[in-house]
């Protein structure tokens, strides 16, 4: 075989993922990454109602063979387990189940990891588990809006400086940005910002705004 | 199984002819070249180096250059940059901004010493835009460098119209023609080049060879001292059995050559045609034979590397992931390209040892690998 910067256990998964493809009617999905960081990567959860426990899960990804590696790997982690128990899984442990990681490459386990949290965070508020004492704030808003990404620049919202500014009162959430409505990518990013909040528990309309 | 080498642009097979006569200056001719007033041993030597350095000028119709002997076009191109702003002291220098990662970083260094760095903006095609350039030159600015042809999706630049300007605006012009040379003619005599940048590896000749030809009456300081060699700009002893290789790859270079590895490209060119949603980032014309930028959307660049490594096939893509910096292709961004485009391409470069059946399997493992791929991507929806 070629020489190759990944393990065993990387090399087989890239070359045949695990938990691939997608679930009809899933409980709860996410999307993390973009493609203009060329790393992204979207989980979905069919989760038992009753147990809370995640039956099925499965990815898709766009990324290079740790994105892919570290995606499927998690589905093989998470299949089974509660999602509390799924909540406090550390990038490390999958660095450790991969037989480790190119230290340029770690960063995919943590996309990975943060997109199970999401796609957890996802399910939780379709179904009003999210704990009521962790209201919408402007830092939980900032804090999502990070993971939106501007594929022209391929830099997320906040640090591209595409927000202009965030309103958030009486569950109205509006987003304000720095972007003409014309623009290429307009829809998109829009689509991405109502996807980040349509099911908290306390937004009740989310208004995306662009520029005159 | 052998493997399928696509990465010619980066680096060749050297030729047998080429290593052929390299061998005796390691086995028989190994002394260093030295003066006419010196050894017999040192004087054959000489002679040979002296030989490669008349050779070349003539090539390029160079009657009033030197050729100054260095090990890369990476040296060439310190010489180049540095060696004219350190004479001149101060001022501004305008390079484009899809030339080779060593022109980028060594104006950075310049940038750093002082000197103000202007970039000039190319089309989708990568074809430097002259009316910018030439608005881009004033009184203050020494040289400008601007590439001959382009090391990821080969656009050739109009190195003719580009001297002309710098002449009219009273500058010097560097040309880095390491992916151009000797593919395509350069008549010093004709052109308005003041320096100029060629190498040795990217035509079937030795790595550790490469060469500046300078102006005579351009100023420029070296920065390699030692011995008396080389014009006094560059210290230390010459390779001679690599600038007897790149005398010899030169010498062979042919239209045959050109002309083979140009329709190895249009073969490919056709073939890929295959495979749905692709784009092609090399331009058709002026272009170099031997190089096609190619994205094949909803995939990321270095997935489709490593699964073409795999099954033997050597290619390099422009995605942020494949690189050290995990930076996309600063390339294919000023052409414009999307992050998202610029991570899914992928370089092929061709050269006279590959064969049409090498593309016939190559187009056959794409196919495979493109939509393994597609059907992993969440941004890719069948139909």
């Amino acid at each position: 075989m070629a020489n190759v910067p990944y393990s065993k256990k990387v090399m087989d998964l890239f070359l045949n993922p695990k938990n691939l493809g997608e679930i009809e009617n899933p409980d709860a999905q996410a999307t993390e990454g973009s493609p203009a960081c060329g790393d992204m990567v979207q989980l979905q959860l069919k989760v038992n109602k009753d147990t809370h426990i995640i039956e099925d899960i499965k990815f898709k990804s766009f990324g290079c063979a740790s994105n892919i590696a570290t995606a499927s790997i998690i589905t093989e982690i998470a299949k089974g387990k509660t999602i509390e128990e799924a909540k406090s899984l550390k990038y490390s442990q999958v660095v450790d189940e991969l037989g480790g990681l190119p230290a340029v490459k770690v960063h995919c386990s943590i996309l990975a990891i943060q997109s199970l949290k999401r796609a957890i965070e996802n399910y939780e508020e379709r179904n009003g588990l999210t704990p009521k004492d962790q209201p919408t704030d402007e830092s939980l808003i900032k804090e999502r809006l990070r993971g939106v990404i501007d594929p022209n620049t391929g830099k997320d919202l906040i640090s591209s400086k595409i927000l202009s500014n965030i309103e958030f009162k009486d569950g109205k959430l509006t987003v304000l940005l720095n972007l003409k409505d014309t623009s290429q990518f307009a829809n998109a990013i829009k689509e991405e910002i109502i996807e980040k909040f349509q099911f908290r528990w306390d937004v009740k309309s989310i208004k995306v705004n662009f520029l005159e | 199984m052998s493997r399928i080498y696509f990465d010619n642009i980066a680096a060749t097979r050297v030729d047998d002819e080429v290593l052929n006569a390299m061998i005796p200056f390691f086995t028989q001719n190994y002394a260093v070249a030295s003066s006419i007033f010196s050894h017999e041993d040192g004087i054959v030597v000489q002679e040979a180096l002296e030989n490669a350095r008349a050779f070349i000028l003539n090539k390029l119709n160079a009657k009033d250059y030197k050729c100054v002997f260095t090990s890369s076009p990476t040296e060439s191109n310190n010489l180049a940059l540095k060696g004219v702003c350190f004479a001149k002291k101060a001022g501004n220098l305008v390079i484009s901004k899809i030339e080779n990662l060593p022109i980028i970083n060594i104006a950075k260094n310049l940038q750093k010493k002082g000197f103000e760095i202007r970039y000039v903006g190319v089309n989708e095609k990568g074809y430097v835009n002259l009316d910018e350039l030439e608005s881009l030159i004033d009184e203050n600015t020494i040289l400008v460098s601007i590439q001959h042809v382009n090391q990821e999706i080969g656009t050739l630049q109009d190195i003719g119209k580009i001297g002309d300007i710098c002449k009219q605006k009273n500058c010097l012009y560097h040309a880095d023609a390491t992916f151009s040379f000797p593919f395509f003619d350069i008549d010093l005599s004709k052109l308005n080049i003041d320096l100029l940048t060629i190498g040795s590896h990217t035509y079937y000749g030795p790595k550790g060879a490469s060469a500046l030809i300078v102006r005579n009456s351009v100023e420029i300081e070296p920065l390699i001292d030692g011995g008396y060699q080389e014009y006094n700009l560059r210290g230390g002893m010459q390779n001679i059995p690599a600038i007897v290789g790149m005398h010899k790859a030169i010498e062979i270079f042919n239209k045959d050559t050109f002309n083979y590895i140009k329709s190895l490209k249009d073969y490919f060119l056709e073939k890929i045609k295959q495979i749905p949603h692709i784009r092609i980032n090399s331009p058709l014309d002026s272009s170099h034979p031997g190089i096609a930028n190619v994205t094949f959307l909803y995939i990321e660049g270095e997935s489709l590397t490593l699964r073409l490594n795999l099954r033997g096939v050597s290619v390099i893509t422009g995605s942020a992931c494949f690189s050290k910096s995990l930076e996309a292709s600063h390339v294919l961004l000023s052409c414009g390209l999307s992050h998202e485009l610029a991570h899914g391409s992928i370089r092929f470069s061709f050269g006279k040892f590959n064969t049409f059946d090498e593309i016939d399997k190559t187009i056959e493992y794409l196919k495979e690998d493109v939509a393994f791929l597609r059907r992993l991507s969440p941004l890719y929806k069948e139909g």
